[in-house]
């Protein structure tokens, strides 16, 4: 195998006992995301492969939004691992929303394959609106 | 004043950047490393794992069209390819800003090299939350087998 480089143990899902990612703060990958801005809020596109809809948790308040999830894999019995970039079980990103003006109540965000999309509006009297010019 | 990002955000952003600078350092250096191997980093990453009876692969290949996808094994080496498209577009949204683009868009290939026992006749792949598993048999031969003492 010309790609051995290392032969640390490969991602292992761990068990998830009720609610306890928040709590743990051990190692977790960074996913990799896209923000952008348009006319009615943000977006953010975050990468986070091997996560399913019960295993992620978003978190919001006023100032912040945190996102987290956990890697599912069916692994076989007794799998020695090869070779792995990946080597933690949990995805972790948390973003500071404080002093923007977006309607933190109203965040929707759906999953699919793999790809988290969050959209955060922007707070009603705040999107743009169109001004009418009545002739005078 | 300086953008969104948190003064955590900037210094994993640096830490990034060190790790390039340490990476290039390393270049001019005598170690070796494998002749189909990539840089850290490189989109999708993958895990291998090897069993009694398989060799299975995990690409961390999130928002793919699974019908993109183009595997092939030649002997002991694992051909992956496919492609990822842009997702904003289908929103339909005009004036986008971007603040951000980490995620990999465009095509990609990774090749591997497998342990020799590879069986080409059994090779089985499904994508599933982002991940692509391919799970490929191992020859008979070089199963380990189980001697009886007489």
């Amino acid at each position: 195998m010309s790609d051995v480089t290392d032969r640390r143990k490969t991602a292992q899902p761990q068990a998830k006992q009720g609610g306890d990612v928040e709590r743990r703060q051990d190692a977790a990958i960074r996913p990799s995301g896209d923000i952008f801005e348009h006319a009615n809020g943000i977006t953010i596109l975050l990468d986070m492969p091997g996560v399913s809809k019960e295993r992620l948790d978003i978190n919001t308040d006023r100032n912040s939004l945190v996102v987290e999830g956990e890697i599912e894999i069916d692994l076989p019995k007794e799998m020695e691992s090869l070779y792995a970039d990946v080597r933690c079980t949990r995805y972790r990103r948390a973003f500071s929303l404080s002093g923007e003006q977006l309607d933190t109540e109203a965040v929707d965000a759906s999953l699919k394959n793999g790809v988290l999309r969050i959209n955060i509006p922007k707070r009603e009297e705040l999107r743009p609106r169109k001004i009418e010019v009545k002739a005078a | 004043m300086f953008g969104n990002t948190t003064p955590f955000d900037s210094l994993l952003d640096q830490l990034g950047r060190l790790d390039s600078d340490w990476e290039s350092f390393l270049a001019g250096s005598p170690w070796q490393t494998g002749v189909r191997s990539v840089r850290l980093g490189t989109y999708p990453p993958l895990n291998v794992g090897a069993s009694p009876d398989s060799i299975d692969v995990y690409l961390f290949a999130a928002g793919l069209d699974p019908k993109s996808l183009d595997l092939s094994l030649q002997q002991n080496l694992l051909t992956i390819s496919g492609e990822r498209t842009e997702d904003s577009e289908e929103d339909g949204q005009k004036d986008i800003t971007y603040y951000r683009r980490e995620r990999f868009n465009g095509s990609f290939q990774r090749v591997l090299t497998l342990p020799e026992d590879v069986d080409p006749d059994k090779v089985d792949a499904a994508y599933k939350d982002g991940i692509l598993h391919v799970r490929m048999g191992r020859r008979e031969e070089v199963k380990p087998k189980r001697i009886e003492v007489k």
